[in-house]
Parts: C-alpha cells; sequence; structure tokens
C-alpha cells in the first residue's frame, strides 16, 4: 500500500458523512418541524442530519492534519459479488429458484481468480440440489422452481 | 416468585424436547461458524433469523443465543491453529495460542480454551440469574427522559469504544439512526425517506441490512485472502489434550479476572465480547510476575480472554432483556427478532414474560455443557472444517443470504436492499468506519425520537427535564465523563506516533 500525505480515507468518510446529513436535511424540508413541545415528523431527523454534516466536517478536517495509506477497495470482489446478488434479485421471481441459484453461484465465482469452470458448475448443482432439498421440501417455502416467461 | 421458582420455570421450559432440540442446533451452528475464519456470528445469526420466525418466541431466542455463544467457543480454534482468529473476540488468543500451538502444544490451548469458555459462562449465568430481575424492578421505574437519557449513554459508548476514530464512531450510530426513521412515522403517519417506494413503508428490512452490511461486505473483503488449512495441522488426539499440572494451576487466577472483566463490559451497554477480551489480556500482562512470557506461548495469555469473550457475552444479555439497551450488534439482532415476534422489548420482558426470560437463562447452562462435549472429544472434526476451501464456502454463504432474505416477505425488493446495503457496508470498510454500531442506531432510532418526543411533550418543551430527574441526570453526567475519557486518550495518543506509521 502507498503512503500519502495526507488521509484520503478519512476525507472520503468526511465526504460521505456530509453528503448523508445534508441529504436527511434537505428531505426532512417537506415534513413538517414543530416545536421542542410538540416536535413534527421533520424535527428528529432535521436534528440528526445537521449532527452528521458537523461529524463530517471534523472527520474530513482531520484527514488533512496527519499522513495515511492509500485505500485499495477490491473491485473485482465488490462487482462480482454484488452482481451475482442483483442477478438472484432480477431472476428469482421471474425466471424460478433454479435459474437465480445458477446465476448467483456463476457470477460470483468470479471474484475468486482460482475458480475453475467445472469445479463452479459443481457446485452450482450441488447447492441447487441443497436448496430444493432443504428450503422448497423440508422447509416448505413456497418457491417458484421454474418459470420461463413466453 | 423466588430465584428457585424462577429458575424451575426456566429449566422446564429449556427442557421441552423442542427447546432443547434448537438449542443443540444453535450451539452446533455457533461452534461452526465460530471455527471456520470469515463468517462471524452477526453474519450467521442475521442468516438464520428468518428461520425462527416459524419458531415460538422462546425457541427462536434460545437458538439464536446458542449461535453467538457457541461462536465464542469455536473462535479460539482458528487463532491456536492458523493464527488466524474464528472470531474478532478471539483475536487476541492468537497472541499466545499460535506460538503455542507451535511447541506441540496446540491440544492443550484447545481443550484449556474450552474450559476457560465455560467457566467464563458459568460466572455470567450466576450473575444473570441474581442481578437481571431487580435490574428490570428499577427500569420498570423509568420515563421517556430517562430512558432517552439512557440510549444516549448506551449509543456513545458502543461508538466511541470501538477501536477507531471517536468522531467516526458516532457517524456511524447516528447515520443508523436516520436509517431506523425510513418508513411511516408512528405519531403522524407521515412517510419518511421512503421515496414514494410502497416497499419502504414498513421501513428497511433488518436482515437485509444487516445481512448486507455484515454477511455481504465481509464476503468482498475476504475473498481470494482468507486460506484453508493444509493437511498435518490439523491432527488433535485425545491424549494431547490433556494439560500438565503447571498449566492447571496457572490457569485458575487469569480466568476468574477475565470472567471478571468481561461480565463487567457485557453489562455495560454498547460493548462487547471483542473489548473485554482485549482488556483482560493487558490485564494479565499487567498483573502477571514476568509479563516478557506473554506472547511466547504463556498459558494465562489464553485463559483470561477466552473466559472474557465468553462471560460477556453472556452477560451482555443482561442490558438488552432488562432494559432493551442492545449490548453489541448481535444482541441488536436479537431485540429486533423479539419485536419481529411482538414482545416489545424492556423491563417488562422480564414481568410479562418470564417463561422466555429464565427458560433463556437455563437454556445457556444446557448449552455450555452440550458446548464442552461438543468441544472436547469432537475437536478433530473442527479441525477438519478447517480444510473447507473459501471459494466453495463463499457462493453458498451469498446463496443463504438471498434465500434467507427473500424468504421473509417473498419480496425480490428485500433481496436488493441486500445489494445496497453491501455495497455501503463494503464503501464503510474501505473508509475506515466500524459498522456494528450502525445497528444499534437502527434499532434505538424510532424509540429514541419515540422517548425524546414523549419527554418534551409532558415537560411543555423544558429541555432542563432531562438534568432535574436524577437518574437521567446520572446517565447525562456517565455519558460526559465518557466522552471526556475518550478526548483524553485521543490526545495522549496523538502525542507519539502510531504504530502503523513506525512500521511503513
Amino acid at each position: 500500500m502507498r503512503e500519502t500525505r495526507i488521509d484520503i480515507r478519512e476525507l472520503l468518510a468526511g465526504a460521505f458523512t456530509i453528503a448523508l446529513g445534508a441529504a436527511a436535511v434537505w428531505i426532512a424540508q417537506d415534513y413538517p418541524f414543530g416545536q421542542l413541545r410538540r416536535m413534527g415528523p421533520g424535527y428528529f431527523p432535521t436534528s440528526l442530519g445537521w449532527l452528521l454534516v458537523a461529524l463530517g466536517a471534523a472527520i474530513f478536517a482531520g484527514g488533512f492534519l496527519r499522513p495515511g495509506l492509500q485505500p485499495r477497495p477490491e473491485w473485482r470482489n465488490m462487482i462480482a459479488v454484488l452482481a451475482g446478488i442483483l442477478a438472484f434479485a432480477l431472476m428469482v421471481e421471474r425466471f424460478g429458484l433454479i435459474a437465480a441459484t445458477a446465476a448467483l453461484v456463476c457470477i460470483t465465482a468470479a471474484a475468486d481468480r482460482e475458480s475453475s469452470l467445472r469445479g463452479t458448475i459443481i457446485l452450482a448443482l450441488c447447492l441447487i440440489a441443497m436448496t430444493v432439498g432443504i428450503f422448497v421440501y423440508g422447509l416448505g417455502i413456497p418457491f417458484r422452481l421454474w418459470n420461463w416467461p413466453a | 416468585m423466588t430465584l428457585i421458582d424462577n429458575l424451575a420455570l426456566g429449566f422446564d421450559t429449556a427442557l421441552s424436547a423442542t427447546t432443547l432440540f434448537w438449542c443443540f442446533v444453535g450451539v452446533t451452528l455457533g461452534t461452526f461458524i465460530g471455527v471456520l475464519p470469515g463468517v462471524g456470528a452477526l453474519a450467521t445469526v442475521s442468516m438464520l433469523l428468518p428461520l425462527t420466525f416459524h419458531l415460538d418466541p422462546t425457541t427462536a431466542l434460545v437458538m439464536l443465543a446458542g449461535i453467538y455463544y457457541g461462536a465464542q467457543y469455536g473462535g479460539s480454534t482458528a487463532s491456536i491453529l492458523l493464527n488466524l482468529p474464528g472470531t474478532p473476540s478471539a483475536a487476541v488468543t492468537c497472541l499466545d495460542g499460535y506460538p503455542m500451538a507451535k511447541q506441540g502444544r496446540a491440544g492443550v490451548a484447545l481443550a484449556m480454551t474450552t474450559f476457560a469458555s465455560f467457566f467464563g459462562s458459568c460466572v455470567a449465568i450466576v450473575i444473570i440469574a441474581n442481578f437481571a430481575a431487580p435490574l428490570a424492578e428499577v427500569a420498570l421505574r423509568f420515563g421517556p427522559a430517562e430512558y432517552f437519557s439512557m440510549m444516549v449513554l448506551g449509543l456513545l459508548a458502543a461508538a466511541t469504544l470501538a477501536q477507531g476514530s471517536p468522531f467516526k464512531g458516532v457517524a456511524v450510530v447516528v447515520i443508523g439512526l436516520v436509517l431506523g426513521l425510513v418508513g411511516t412515522d408512528v405519531n403522524t403517519g407521515m412517510q419518511r425517506f421512503t421515496f414514494g417506494i410502497p416497499d419502504l413503508f414498513d421501513g428497511l428490512n433488518l436482515v437485509a441490512v444487516a445481512m448486507g452490511l455484515f454477511g455481504v461486505s465481509e464476503v468482498i473483503a475476504n475473498v481470494g485472502k482468507v486460506r484453508a488449512v493444509s493437511g498435518d495441522a490439523g491432527k488433535i488426539t485425545l491424549r494431547s489434550l490433556i494439560p500438565t499440572r503447571d498449566d492447571v494451576r496457572r490457569s485458575w487466577f487469569p480466568m476468574a479476572r477475565g470472567s471478571g472483566v468481561g461480565a463487567f463490559f457485557g453489562i455495560l451497554p454498547g460493548t462487547g465480547s471483542s473489548i473485554a477480551a482485549f482488556m483482560s489480556y493487558a490485564v494479565e500482562k499487567r498483573v502477571a510476575k514476568d509479563p516478557s512470557r506473554f506472547g511466547k506461548g504463556a498459558i494465562e495469555g489464553i485463559m483470561a480472554p477466552e473466559s472474557a469473550n465468553n462471560s460477556a457475552a453472556q452477560s451482555a444479555f443482561i442490558p438488552t432483556l432488562t432494559l432493551g439497551i442492545p449490548g453489541d450488534a448481535v444482541m441488536a439482532l436479537m431485540l429486533g427478532a423479539l419485536m419481529i415476534h411482538g414482545i416489545a422489548p424492556g423491563p417488562r420482558v422480564v414481568v410479562e414474560h418470564p417463561q422466555l426470560f429464565w427458560g433463556l437463562i437455563a437454556s445457556f447452562w444446557i448449552g455450555n455443557i452440550m458446548l464442552v462435549i461438543l468441544n472436547l472429544p469432537l475437536v478433530g472434526i473442527w479441525v477438519k472444517m478447517l480444510q473447507i476451501p473459501y471459494r466453495i464456502l463463499y457462493p453458498s454463504i451469498l446463496l443463504f443470504i438471498c434465500i434467507g432474505v427473500y424468504s421473509i416477505n417473498n419480496n425480490a425488493f428485500d433481496v436488493l436492499q441486500v445489494v445496497v446495503f453491501g455495497l455501503i457496508g463494503y464503501g464503510m470498510m474501505i473508509m475506515g468506519f466500524e459498522p456494528a454500531p450502525l445497528l444499534l442506531g437502527y434499532i434505538l432510532g424510532p424509540l429514541m425520537e419515540e422517548h425524546l418526543r414523549r419527554a418534551l411533550l409532558l415537560s411543555r418543551g423544558d429541555m432542563s427535564v432531562f438534568l432535574t430527574r436524577p437518574i437521567s441526570a446520572g446517565f447525562l453526567t456517565a455519558t460526559l465523563l465518557l466522552l471526556a475519557f475518550v478526548t483524553w486518550s485521543a490526545l495522549r495518543r496523538r502525542g507519539q506516533p502510531s504504530p502503523a506509521m513506525v512500521g511503513g
């Protein structure tokens, strides 16, 4: 990891916190604020939003005061894992559990450089057999197993 | 009712066949995931939460609790054999456990840590049985002002006592509070932060948030990094488990001190077993006649933290069940499970659901005995588990997460929430946030707003109500002391270069 003169991680964290706080304040503008003795639905979220902005500013400022390490996200892992879950979410109702499981296993397997095609297919088949056995027949959760939209 | 009556009721509940069965399932699963590095108790409890919706609340809680303390037993195995903690709270056990394994004393270390875990749990169970009910009685007299101040203390303790910058810790808790407000406002019926999406009117899905933040982000960080143990390290014979007389003699006091430290941090709202383990190791090093033995396979260095993390895991149930304030993120999930079962957490639980409360306590004892049986003769099997490669494990974990979340409401939108929170969780990890306190904020957010509203409604908008009521003022004073301590130790650290920087 490369060392940097200012702490980039802290700057990112501060900006993230400020953005969330500002968003909360902005959205909560539409909710009646009320007063201390009778708070409206906007009172608490607006206060929390401002608190986040202040905390974010403190974190951001702290980033300039000290050196840090360059953050190194694992892009490949992140994209493969999240894409696999996304595929499951989008497919489970339209195509059924079997297709969604196969998609999840094959896409997330791409995260590991060492995984082989054969191993992935075997794993997918085993997991399909297991989930159908445990969740559908064992626990009786009503899943649509297979579906092909016309 | 006396303590004996209560315990009788508890054992009556805990010894029923269904409860025994689910308790066994819980502790076995807990040990299993505790042994495996890269799968934590938090991820597992959230993964199995949907399954417990079909059980009655007592059985559900017994099983979830079993996973949590079972994981504390299993966590030390990977620490000792691989120098890689199976759970965060077993990280300290690496320091002396792994050197012991290198000296060929892995068997002794595994056996003695099991014993330490059992000892720590027993101490904590005695404390729960004696102090939880009186504490709940005090808490019954709390009004909204007291509750609000207590939540402020608990959340700030969780935010600042964890590792890292206090500002970031508080920010994480506040983010959690805001996320907890998503959905319909109970007082006015107004939709807040829902962006007009009907699926969000009931709020974010607790299980989806927890799995995204902890399960998914953990997997992203671990793929390609976690290595399975190969061949030889896995050979543990029954004979090698027997400690020497010297080992036993050296272990008593560290175990007793560790259990005490653990119980303290367990009861303190907002702090959990990891902090307890670190603190007890520090205590042992300070009281030892020859501190230089530590880090080279001193048995005291594994006994104290292992009894401390178990004692903390068990006593964390005290604030959770009697006050409704979760001690750590796993406890926040337990509270979530209670709420889903329609039980409002708080001091009334002890009075209104004695069967649940005392049944759970009795199940702790039974579960711990099961764990000793599971861990001592079967240690060889658990060690074999370490040989499962992560590339088989992680797609399976992700699949169970997806199926678990989907099956709660049969709603694919909940799985989409997992994607979003997986992204947020991993992003927070990269930015150096500790995401666990977020869940505490998420659970307490709506409660805190409710108590604040009610307190100020009763006082007609007079803020001084938080200071004029003595118990509330006490909590706020404790909060101030905590903040002073955190600021002081942060300033003291700034004077010296941090260890990470020296190495780089």
